[in-house]
C-alpha cells in the first residue's frame, strides 16, 4: 500500500456495540467477511460492519489471532485428503494464544466457527482435544457441562468396554 | 546369464531325473501351470512350474525351493545355496542300496530329497530311524574328517543330493559366517555324540551289559531302544536282533541324542531365554551341553534338592509333580490326585532354580516314557554370565521371574485340558514355573503318541516340512512390543489359549469393577437412579463443532467419549466425519479378538477409511474377520504390521472386500505368500479363450515366457474376460520380512501392476533374488517412487541395472545393507535415476567409493538426502565431491565411515553445513538457517542451504 492512504481500514462492531478499527487485510481471514467485503465493493469502506454472535473481548483475541496470522499461506484445501496427518500439534504461538479460560476458549470456537476462520476454528478444536484426552469422564462432563443420563447399569457396561482403551 | 542352456553346454545332470517318477513332476500338461487354488492351498502352487526361473543352473525350481527349506540353507544367503546348488549331484538308490557304511572315509554329505532311508547298525539288521525328505546326513564325517558314524541304507527308492567333500571345502571359505555356523552346528552334534558314548561307555562298565539297561532303576540313566525322533525323522520301534555291532555304536545310534541328528542350536533357541542370545554364546552353551537319557519313571529332578541344570527334552514324555509338604511319601496314589503337567518334546525345565530364582527345585519331574535330554549344567551356566556381558544375564533373570509370576495361567491351562479333581489349591502357583507350554501347538495330549505325528513319508515337493515345522515351532525374527509382563506364549492362537481366556475374562473384569467406585468419588451414588431426564442445560458446544474436535481425537478416545452421555454415544457413533482413521497401533496389547469384535467394529461401522492394526498382536482371524467384515468397506489403507496369526484367507478376504484397497502394510506376516500378494494385487482377466479345456491362463503373453503362468483350477468358474480380479487400485507396499514373498511375485507386479505401483518397500525380503528384478526388466514402472531393497543382502549389481531400466520414476531409493553390490550398482543408480531425491547406501561398503560418489556428484542433481554411513571407502575427496555436486543436498548420513574422520576432525562439516545431533546447544538452530558460501577450490560457489550431518561413532555394533 502506498503511503498516502495507508492500509484500508475497516470498521467491526461487537454485540455489545464496541467498534474496532481493523485493517481490510487482517480481517479478511474471516471468510464472512471477506466474501461480503467482496459482495458489497469498495463501497463498504468507512461503513461498520456488525458482528452480532461476537462480544467485544472475544473478537479482539480473534483480530489478534488475525494479526500474528496475516503473512500465512492460504490453507490447501486438501483437509479432507489430508485428514490422517491430523495431530494435535499446536505452533507455540498459538498454545500461548489459547491459554485462556475455558469459556473464552469455546467463546473463540463459536466465533471462529461463526466468521469462518477455519485455522483458527483447528486450533482451538485441537485444545479442546487435548484438554479431553488426560481427563477423567466426570472432569469433562464438568467441562461440557454435561448430564450424565445413563443408567448405572450401562455406564458401567460401556466402561467395561472402553477398558482396553483406558490404560495409557 | 546362469540360465543359459546352449547346446555346447554340458547335459544337466537333471536332465536325466525328468521323467523319473519320484521327482514328482505330474505327467500331464495341467502340471506346468501353476494355479491358485487358495482353497486348497492359499499360500503356495500346487505345483511349481518347472520353467520357472531357477537360480541354479539346470537344477528344476522346485529341488531349490525344497533346498532353501532345508535347515541348514534357511538362513543361508542365496549366493552360498548357489555356490552349494552347482556343485550337488542327484543320486538315485534303489531300496536296500548301501548309501554309506558306517566306518568308512567320509567323501560328500547328502540330502535326502525324495524316499526314506534308514539310519542302521553296521550290518543293517536293526534300524535305528527313518529319515525323511529334508534331512541331511553325512557332514560330521565330511566336517570334521572322521570315518562314518553310522550307516544308511535306502528303504524305498531314493532320490539324494549328493555334496562332495572337495566341493564343500572349496565353496566353504567364500563364506565365512556360514562355515562357522555349519561347523558350530557339526561341532556341537559331535560333542554330543562323544558325550553320549562315554556316557555309554562308562555305563557299560557299571551295568552289566547293553540288556540291563532296559528295566533301569529309577534314578539311572539308561538307553532308549527307540529310534530318532526328530523333525524329519521318524520313530522306529524295531528291537535289536543282532548284538554285533558291540556296545558303544548301539548305545550311540540308538537314541536320539546319539545319532548326531539333534540340532542342538534350534533346541536351545527354543528356550526363549536363549533365543536372543548371539551365535557365539550359543555355541558355547551347545558345547556345553550334556545328552542324558532316563527310563520310564525316573525322577529328573527331585522336588527340594538342590540343583541348577537346565533340561531340554529331545525325546519322550515326563510329567511335572508337585508333592505337597506333607506327602513326602512317593505314593502314587497321593501324586495321582494331584494335577500333573505334561512336558514334552520341545520344551524345557528347570530354570528357575538355575536362575537362582529360586533355591531348591520348584517341582520334581519324573520322566514317563524313556526321556532324552540335553542339560546345559550349572557350571556352564556360570561360564555363561561370565562370556556375556551383565545385561543380558539381568534380561534372562527378568524373563525367568515373569514366568513365575505369569506361571498361575499355565497351570490353570492345564487344569483346564485335564479335569481332575484337584484339592490342592496352592499346588498351581508353586509347580507354575516348570509348566511353560513352549510348543503349544503340539497337542498336549499324553495319550497321543509320537508315531500319530508321521507324516506321509513322500509329501508333495513343494510342500517343505521343515519349513512347516519350523513355522510351528519358531517365532519370527521381529517381534512386535511385547509388554514385559506377559509370558512368552500369549500371543499364540492354539486352542488352549483361547480357551483359557474364555474362561478367565469375567475374573480379570470383576476387579477393576470392585475398584472403581472408590476411584470416581460420590458421584457413583447418584447414578443409582434410573435413567435420568434429558440434560436440560444448553450444551456448550453445537454438535458440529463437538464433531470438529472429535476428528482430532484417536479411536480409543473416540470411543472414551461414549461413556459421557448418551447424546454424545449418538453422535461418536454415527457422525460420518468421524472413526476415517482407526490407528490402534498405539494400543497394540490391549486390543484383543474379544474388543474387536465387541466393541470396536461395531462402533466403527463402515467409516474407516485406514485401518492400522500394526503390533496387535492378540488379534487373530476372528477378531480380524470381525473387524473387516463390519468397518473393511471403505478401507483404502491397511496395515497390519507383525499381526501374524491372522491367515492368509482372511487377508485375502479382507482384500477382496475392500475393492478401493489402495495400500497395505503387512510387514512380518508370515502368512503373507506369493499367491495371497497376486490374488490381491489382481488382474484383468484377458480376452483370449482358455487354453485348457477347463482353465485359463491369466498371466499376461510376456510373463508366460518366464513360466509365470497362473490359472484357476477347475472348482472355480471362469469370470468372463475383463473381469478385475483383485484390488485394482493398490499402489503401496510394505512387505518387510515378508520372507515367502519370492521372484514369482515381482513377476506377478511387473505384469500387472508395473504401471500403478507408487511405493514399494521389500525389506529383507530374502526370497527375492536378481531374477525377480530381470522380470521387470521389459516393463516400466512409471509411478514407482519409492522403493525399498534394504537387508536385500543377495541382490547384486544386475538386480540394479534391471531395475533403473524398469522403475526410472524414483525419487527415493533405499539399499542399505545390500552387501552385494559393487561400484558399478552405483553407478548404474546414478547414471539411470535421475529423479533421485534420497538415496540410502548404508553399509553398502562395496558399493560406495570415492569414485562412485563422484558419479552421484555428476549426475543426481537433484539429490536432497544421502546416507553413505558406514561405508569405510569413502574419504574426503568423495565426500566433498558429493557436496560439490549435488547442490540440493539438505542431509546426509556421513556416520561410522571411518576414512572421514580426518575430514570431520579438519571441521569439513561446519563448513558445508552442521552437526544434526547438535540440537540443543543455542547455535543450533542458527546454523540451520544460515547460507552457507561452499569453501574455495569447489566449482560451484553458489550461497546454499546447509546440509544437515549425521556423525555417529559406531558404537562398536554395526547398527
Amino acid at each position: 500500500m502506498s503511503e498516502n492512504n495507508g492500509p484500508i481500514m475497516v470498521t467491526l462492531q461487537s454485540n455489545d456495540m464496541q467498534q474496532i478499527q481493523v485493517e481490510k487485510a487482517i480481517v479478511e481471514r474471516s471468510m464472512l467477511i471477506k466474501n461480503m467485503l467482496d459482495d458489497l465493493g469498495d463501497g463498504v469502506i468507512g461503513q461498520t460492519i456488525p458482528i452480532p454472535n461476537v462480544t467485544e473481548p472475544v473478537l479482539r483475541k480473534v483480530i489478534e489471532w488475525c494479526e500474528h496470522h496475516r503473512g500465512d499461506p492460504p490453507s490447501t484445501n486438501e483437509d479432507e485428503s489430508d485428514n490422517r496427518k491430523k495431530t494435535t500439534d499446536i505452533e507455540e504461538w498459538d498454545q500461548k494464544f489459547m491459554q485462556v479460560d475455558q469459556e473464552m476458549l469455546f467463546e473463540i470456537i463459536l466465533a471462529s466457527n461463526y466468521l469462518d476462520i477455519k485455522p483458527l476454528l483447528d486450533v482451538g478444536c485441537k485444545t479442546v482435544a487435548n484438554m479431553i484426552k488426560g481427563k477423567s469422564p466426570e472432569e469433562i462432563r464438568k467441562t461440557f457441562n454435561i448430564t450424565n443420563d445413563f443408567t448405572a447399569e450401562e455406564e458401567e457396561q460401556i466402561r467395561r468396554e472402553n477398558e482396553w482403551a483406558e490404560d495409557r | 546369464m546362469r540360465r543359459n542352456r546352449g547346446s555346447h553346454s554340458p547335459p544337466s545332470p537333471y536332465r536325466a531325473l525328468a521323467h523319473h517318477p519320484a521327482t514328482g513332476q505330474l505327467p500331464d500338461s495341467a502340471s506346468l501351470i501353476r494355479s491358485f487354488n487358495v482353497e486348497t492351498n492359499p499360500t503356495r502352487p500346487i505345483r511349481p512350474s518347472p520353467l520357472t526361473a531357477s537360480t541354479i543352473p539346470d537344477m528344476p525350481l522346485d529341488m531349490v525351493d525344497r533346498m532353501r527349506s532345508f535347515p541348514l540353507f534357511m538362513t543361508a544367503p542365496e549366493e552360498f545355496l548357489v555356490a552349494i546348488g552347482k556343485h550337488l549331484r542327484p543320486q538315485i538308490h534303489s531300496a536296500h542300496d548301501h548309501v554309506l557304511t558306517e566306518g568308512d572315509e567320509a567323501k560328500a554329505m547328502y540330502w535326502l530329497v525324495r524316499g526314506v532311508v534308514a539310519v542302521t547298525s553296521r550290518d543293517g539288521e536293526a534300524v535305528y530311524a527313518e529319515l525323511k525328505p529334508g534331512s541331511f546326513f553325512g557332514e560330521i564325517g565330511v566336517l570334521m574328517n572322521m570315518p562314518r558314524t553310522a550307516t544308511i541304507i535306502a528303504r524305498t527308492k531314493c532320490l539324494l543330493l549328493v555334496l562332495k567333500k572337495e566341493d564343500l571345502s572349496l565353496e566353504l571359505p567364500g563364506f565365512p559366517d556360514m562355515e562357522k555356523a555349519i561347523r558350530h552346528e557339526a561341532h556341537e552334534r559331535l560333542t554330543i555324540l562323544n558325550k553320549k558314548r562315554q556316557e555309554r561307555a562308562h555305563e557299560g562298565k557299571n551295568v552289566k551289559g547293553p540288556t540291563a539297561t532296559r528295566e533301569a532303576a529309577p534314578g539311572e540313566v539308561s538307553t532308549g531302544e527307540v529310534g530318532i525322533i526328530k523333525e524329519g525323522a521318524v520313530v522306529n520301534t524295531k528291537k535289536r536282533k543282532s548284538p554285533s555291532p558291540g556296545v558303544i555304536e548301539d548305545l550311540t545310534t540308538g537314541s536320539a541324542l546319539g545319532s548326531g541328528l539333534v540340532n542342538v542350536r534350534q533346541t536351545l533357541k527354543e528356550l526363549p531365554l536363549f533365543s536372543a542370545l548371539p551365535p557365539d554364546i550359543l555355541h558355547f552353551l551347545g558345547m556345553s551341553a550334556q545328552p542324558k537319557t532316563y527310563s520310564p519313571f525316573t525322577d529328573i529332578i527331585r522336588q527340594g534338592t538342590s540343583g541348577n541344570d537346565i533340561f531340554f527334552i529331545v525325546r519322550g514324555e515326563a510329567e511335572v509333580i508337585h508333592e505337597a509338604p506333607e506327602g513326602q511319601q512317593p505314593k502314587r496314589a497321593t501324586r495321582s490326585s494331584l494335577i500333573r503337567p505334561r512336558l514334552r518334546q520341545g520344551q524345557y525345565f528347570g530354570e528357575v532354580a538355575s536362575l537362582g530364582l529360586s533355591l531348591r527345585r520348584t517341582a520334581t519331574v519324573k520322566s514317563i516314557t524313556t526321556v532324552e535330554c540335553l542339560m546345559i549344567s550349572g557350571e556352564a551356566l556360570d561360564g555363561l554370565w561370565k562370556r556375556c556381558p551383565p545385561g543380558i544375564r539381568k534380561q534372562v533373570e527378568e524373563t525367568a521371574r515373569n514366568r513365575i509370576r505369569t506361571g498361575d495361567e499355565d497351570i490353570e491351562m492345564s487344569n483346564v485340558q485335564k479335569p481332575e479333581k484337584s484339592n490342592s489349591p496352592s499346588t498351581p502357583t508353586r509347580t507354575a514355573p516348570l509348566v511353560t507350554f513352549t510348543t503349544p501347538s503340539k497337542p498336549a495330549s499324553p495319550i497321543k503318541d509320537e508315531s500319530d505325528r508321521m507324516k506321509p513319508k513322500d509329501p508333495d515337493p513343494y510342500l517343505s516340512v521343515d519349513m512347516e515345522n519350523l513355522r510351528n515351532r519358531r517365532r519370527g525374527s521381529l517381534a512386535p512390543p511385547t509388554p514385559p509382563g506377559d509370558s512368552p506364549g500369549t500371543p499364540t492362537t492354539n486352542g488352549i489359549r483361547v480357551r483359557m481366556i474364555d474362561t478367565f475374562t469375567p475374573v480379570r473384569f470383576s476387579i477393576p469393577a470392585l475398584s472403581s467406585p472408590d476411584s470416581e468419588g460420590p458421584a457413583k451414588k447418584a447414578r443409582l437412579l434410573p435413567r435420568r431426564p434429558h440434560p436440560s442445560s444448553e450444551p456448550l458446544l453445537p454438535d458440529d463443532i463437538l464433531v470438529s474436535i472429535f476428528q482430532y481425537l484417536d479411536i480409543a478416545n473416540l470411543i472414551r467419549m461414549r461413556q459421557l452421555s448418551s447424546h454424545w454415544r449418538t453422535i461418536t457413533a454415527t457422525s460420518p466425519k468421524l472413526g476415517l482413521h482407526v490407528d490402534l497401533a498405539p494400543y497394540n496389547r490391549t486390543v484383543t479378538d474379544e474388543v474387536l469384535i465387541q466393541t470396536i467394529a461395531p462402533f466403527l461401522g463402515p467409516r474407516p477409511i485406514s485401518v492400522d492394526v500394526s503390533n496387535c498382536f492378540h488379534v487373530t482371524d476372528e477378531g480380524f474377520s470381525a473387524l473387516w467384515k463390519m468397518c473393511g468397506k471403505n478401507v483404502k489403507t491397511w496395515k497390519m504390521k507383525s499381526v501374524w496369526d491372522v491367515s492368509a484367507n482372511q487377508i485375502l478376504d479382507m482384500s477382496d472386500h475392500a475393492k478401493d484397497l489402495e495400500e497395505v502394510d503387512w510387514s512380518n506376516c508370515r502368512k503373507v505368500g506369493d499367491n495371497l500378494l497376486a490374488r490381491v494385487m489382481g488382474w484383468v482377466v484377458p480376452d483370449h479363450p482358455p487354453q485348457a479345456t477347463k482353465q485359463v491362463v491369466i498371466a499376461s503373453s510376456s510373463s508366460r515366457l518366464k513360466g509365470q503362468k497362473k490359472t484357476q483350477t477347475q472348482t472355480v468358474t471362469l469370470p468372463p474376460p475383463g473381469t478385475v480380479i483383485g484390488c485394482p487400485k493398490l499402489k503401496r507396499l510394505n512387505l518387510s520380512y515378508c520372507k515367502h514373498i519370492t521372484d514369482r511375485s515381482m513377476a506377478h507386479m511387473a505384469a500387472h501392476a508395473s504401471n500403478r505401483l507408487q511405493s514399494i518397500s521389500l525389506t529383507r525380503c530374502t526370497s527375492i533374488t536378481d531374477a525377480g528384478f530381470q522380470s521387470w526388466a521389459q516393463f516400466r514402472f512409471v509411478n514407482l517412487s519409492h522403493l525399498c531393497l534394504a537387508d536385500c543382502t543377495y541382490l547384486s549389481d544386475n538386480a540394479i541395472v534391471a531395475l533403473v531400466n524398469s522403475a526410472k520414476a524414483l525419487t527415493h531409493l533405499d539399499l542399505s545393507f545390500c552387501c552385494a553390490l559393487s561400484d558399478t550398482a552405483t553407478e548404474v543408480v546414478a547414471l539411470g535415476l535421475p529423479q533421485l531425491r534420497e538415496l540410502k547406501m548404508a553399509f553398502c561398503g562395496s558399493a560406495v567409493s570415492d569414485n562412485s560418489l563422484a558419479c552421484i556428484a555428476l549426475h543426481l542433481n537433484g539429490l536432497e538426502r544421502l546416507s553413505v554411513r558406514g561405508c569405510v571407502r569413502v574419504t574426503a575427496v568423495g565426500i566433498e565431491s558429493v557436496l560439490d555436486g549435488c547442490g540440493r543436498l539438505a542431509w546426509t548420513d556421513i556416520s561410522q565411515c571411518r576414512n572421514l574422520e580426518g575430514w570431520v576432525n579438519a571441521g569439513g562439516v561446519t563448513r558445508w553445513g552442521f552437526d544434526e545431533n547438535a540440537d540443543g546447544k543455542p547455535e543450533a538452530a542458527a546454523m540451520r538457517k544460515r547460507i552457507v558460501i561452499p569453501p574455495r577450490g569447489v566449482r560451484n560457489r553458489r550461497a546454499r542451504r546447509p546440509v544437515a550431518f549425521v556423525v555417529e561413532k559406531g558404537a562398536g555394533g554395526l547398527r
